[in-house]
């Protein structure tokens, strides 16, 4: 295997792992975040009403993960512009 | 030679702190959605976002990277200030 190979696989392996723990902490933060949000009284079974609110819960935080990377994103190429037309 | 690192020492001693630097980003990143989440998102009616609350986020997220910026413009105000204080008691 030569050293560009190696090379691509360590950087892949790398993605994979912290692709992995973003997703654990991700999941982590909807169950917090949804619990607290849709189950005010926890009984000793989810009704389907609480079912129907986490469900959308979790689709609206991933989308705000999401809105909040590209916003994000946005933001830092605006900074490198600036910076990159300053003397 | 003197008690420094070496070439190997020194590259292990950066991968360590890279690592350790792109960890914390991603707990800044977490929980800045975390934050922004409570803050802007309420209604669980729907389960797309509506614009009210996508607008939210971004003002949210703006907003805390500059209050990130100025913290840290302060902070380094501060330390300066106490480092001159220091400086002169010394003299």
């Amino acid at each position: 295997m030569d050293s560009d190979s190696v090379k691509k696989a360590i950087i892949k392996q790398v993605l994979i792992e912290s692709n992995t723990a973003n997703a654990r902490q991700l999941i982590e933060k909807i169950n917090e975040n949804c619990f607290e949000k849709c189950i005010p009284k926890p009984g000793s079974s989810l009704s389907s009403g609480e079912k129907t609110c986490v469900t959308a819960c979790m689709e609206k935080y991933m989308a705000a993960w999401n809105q909040v990377n590209k916003t994000y994103l946005q933001r830092i190429q605006q900074e490198v512009g600036n910076n990159s037309f300053s003397t | 030679m003197d008690g420094g690192l070496t070439q190997a020492e020194s590259r292990e001693l950066d991968a360590r702190i890279q690592k350790r630097q792109v960890k914390e980003f991603m707990n800044v990143f977490g929980n800045l959605v975390d934050n922004c989440f409570t803050s802007c998102v309420d209604d669980f009616t729907s389960k797309a976002l509506s614009g009210r609350e996508n607008g939210c986020l971004s003002r949210c997220v703006l907003k805390s990277m500059t209050t990130q910026t100025r913290l840290g413009e302060r902070f380094g105000e501060l330390n300066a200030a106490m480092t001159a204080e220091m400086q002169q008691k010394m003299r």
